[in-house]
């Protein structure tokens, strides 16, 4: 009788600490994902609201439950180092985030001088790194950086793009003006652009730099239109660079086609540029976030914006999309190993963007399959409103 | 030909003069209190914007936004002077410190709440002059109007006036003035007023150039200083020759040089000056 009383009394501590420790086995765990975003500095004005994209993704992916590894479900926890628009302020940033708190998966990254400079610090470290955008330099993307992603192919797609949407509605153009900041990626734009343009029939007579801080754009412009191509076209520059040349060109009597090679916020362009008016006609490679034709994630996107900041813009959904595609590798890998999401990342077939289903691309182009490939538009001011005048695949970077 | 030289130098004439109305307010300063006021180049950005309120939010246009944002400015100017400046006149560290601190609240308070979204001041006029082959935007001869305007009376006010007389008694010799009777800290008000209204009005024009950008700040602040330094420290009547050189540099250089070069080039030049003539085309000891 005794032994009976003490079996079922053992029995019962036993099912009482079984049923508490269960919450705790359950509980949910933390990834730590690092963002390298310039919140302070000439980069700020897009790559902040660029890092609230970021934010917002944090936001959603979490209250959905986070990402599954392993049958893990695990939190993401954004930390977040400012990289002050400067190389130094990226490797430092970079630093803080690798070596004192042991991140294993960064986003961030656009100029080239400043995704060179975090290589020094995440390459080493085997980190997995996706950028939000690169000028296509050898120090961005390459054979020689396996673990270094790519969420935009920047100027290869959207050259792609705005030639074909351009094959289309001035036939008789041929060649092409091009201008683009001198931050270091000029060489590889007129490389990676040139063939791009090459391979679609038409010749880039022209190719100028401006610096980023640059006061006015009347001699640059100026000398870029004096090469009397039948286009004049920006690649890359913030929506404020894009806006000032479109209206100094307007100023200046040049009436032909005008665009811009990077997926960027026309709307922001169309300020810029001081109103619809002057802007009429540009056209971009890149998506308008009220298009209706975009999948449901959008109206998230701008919805969480509008609550959040107060007024939603395009960057937040490129910022966005960057966060979103390294949680999508990494439970498509199952595996936390930085290493082992990398080389699983460039095998996947397919992967969900904000402008719908996109896939992996660049070793055609690039020669590694690290750029995520989304559906983009050609975007267009007509007849004063933007509009995604017409859509294409996710095939454009090979 | 004719054409292009003439757009070059009425681009280098509307340049030069706007970095000649923000660094005059730079210049005024320095040669009154003695102090490297470095918080002047956020001043200039943060008028953009209040011009931009003015102009765009309360829609009253450029005519009246230009100047009221003069007169916030130079109210901002007498705050900052009083409260900020004055315990420390005589001490340079502690001044310069002040200004770097002012540098930063500036420049994050914009960040926080206009920097991250575009914004552009509307065209004044709205048209465009053509002559033959020359097409400018019409505003670009109204700011040239604007600037030699002001800098003309500005320039007949500190040399005829009383108070200017006295800004510049004491820029030449502080105590000297101080022994004639004249009011220094009233008189250092009155410079500091000025100055942050003429980095007002360059700020206001210059938003309907190029786009209101916080990091414009630190670029003319640069700009501010090589027309300073290259006029002469301690000059106020010489910062036209600086201004023409520093403000002719950035509007030709980007024609005939890519892009980094042109930055290189251009405080190139300005270095190799500095070696032939140290103290500037006028400049004394200070």
């Amino acid at each position: 009788m005794r032994r009976t009383g003490l079996f079922v009394f053992l029995v019962c501590v036993g099912v009482i600490f079984g049923v508490a420790a269960q919450p705790c086995l359950a509980a949910d765990k933390t990834l730590k994902i690092g963002a390298l975003d310039s919140l302070t500095g000439f980069m700020a004005p897009g790559e902040g609201l660029i890092h609230q994209g970021v934010v917002l993704a944090v936001e959603w992916i979490n209250e959905k439950g986070g990402i599954t590894v392993k049958g893990q479900k695990y939190k993401i926890e954004l930390v977040t180092e400012d990289t002050k628009s400067s190389g130094e302020g990226m490797i430092a940033a970079a630093n803080k985030l690798v070596m004192e708190q042991e991140i294993k998966f960064l986003v961030g990254g656009i100029m080239n001088e400043m995704n060179a400079a975090a290589n020094s610090v995440t390459v080493p470290a085997r980190v997995t790194h996706i950028r939000h955008y690169i000028n296509m330099g050898p120090d961005e993307i390459g054979p020689s950086l396996p673990q270094v992603f790519c969420q935009s192919s920047a100027g290869v797609a959207g050259m792609r793009v705005v030639l074909t949407r351009l094959k289309e509605t001035n036939p008789k153009a041929k060649t092409l003006s091009l201008i683009m900041p001198d931050d270091g990626g000029i060489p590889y734009r007129k490389k990676y652009l040139g063939r791009v343009a090459d391979e679609l029939g038409y010749k880039i007579i022209y190719v100028g730099g401006f610096p980023n801080d640059i006061t006015d754009f009347n001699p640059v412009v100026k000398k870029a239109l004096e090469a009397k191509a039948d286009v004049f076209s920006i690649s890359d520059g913030w929506p404020y660079h894009i806006g000032s040349v479109i209206k100094t060109a307007r100023t200046m009597g040049y009436k032909g086609p005008l665009f811009a090679t990077n997926p960027t916020a026309a709307p922001d362009i169309v300020e810029a540029a001081g109103g619809p008016q002057t802007a009429e006609g540009f056209f971009c490679a890149s998506w308008y976030i009220h298009d209706p034709k975009l999948p449901p994630i959008m109206a998230e996107i701008i919805k969480r914006a509008r609550a959040k900041y107060g007024k939603e813009n395009h960057w937040h959904s490129f910022g966005f999309n960057t966060l979103w595609v390294l949680t999508q590798a990494i439970e498509s890998a199952q595996s936390l190993d930085p290493v082992v999401v990398a080389k699983h990342w460039q095998t996947m077939k397919n992967i969900e963007t904000v402008t719908g289903p996109g896939r992996m691309g660049g070793q055609k182009t690039f020669g590694i399959n690290n750029i995520i490939c989304q559906p983009l538009a050609a975007t267009q001011v007509v007849n004063g409103k933007i509009q995604d005048v017409q859509w294409f695949g996710a095939d454009h970077t090979p | 030909m004719a054409s292009q030289l003439a757009e070059h130098l009425l681009n280098v004439l509307m340049i030069s003069s706007i970095y000649v109305l923000a660094a005059l307010g730079f210049a005024l300063v320095f040669g009154v209190m003695r102090i490297m006021n470095f918080a002047h180049g956020a001043i200039y950005m943060v008028s953009g914007y209040v011009c931009y309120y003015f102009w765009v939010v309360l829609g009253f246009g450029p005519w009246a936004a230009l100047p009221m944002t003069m007169g916030v400015m130079a109210v901002f100017g007498l705050f900052l002077e009083k409260v900020c400046f004055r315990p420390f006149q005589g001490d340079f560290e502690k001044a310069t410190v002040m200004a770097i601190i002012f540098v930063i609240v500036l420049k994050t308070g914009a960040d926080l709440t206009v920097g991250p979204f575009t914004k552009r001041l509307p065209s004044m006029l709205q048209s465009v002059i053509a002559l033959g082959d020359l097409r400018v935007d019409a505003d670009r001869f109204v700011i040239l109007i604007i600037c030699v305007v002001l800098l003309t009376l500005l320039t007949l006010f500190v040399q005829k006036s009383k108070i200017g007389q006295s800004m510049l008694a004491i820029a030449e010799d502080k105590d000297a003035a101080g022994l004639q009777g004249i009011d220094i800290n009233r008189i250092s008000a009155f410079a500091f007023a000025i100055g942050c209204s003429l980095a007002g009005l360059a700020g206001g024009v210059m938003g309907s150039v190029t786009v209101l950008n916080v990091g414009s700040a630190d670029s003319i602040l640069i700009r501010i200083i090589a027309v300073v330094i290259l006029s002469g420290i301690g000059t106020i009547g010489g910062i036209w020759t600086g201004g023409l050189i520093v403000g002719g540099l950035d509007a030709v250089c980007p024609y005939f040089l890519p892009g980094f070069a042109s930055d290189l080039v251009g405080f190139g030049l300005i270095v190799i000056i500095l070696v032939i003539r140290p103290k500037g085309f006028f400049g004394h000891e200070v």
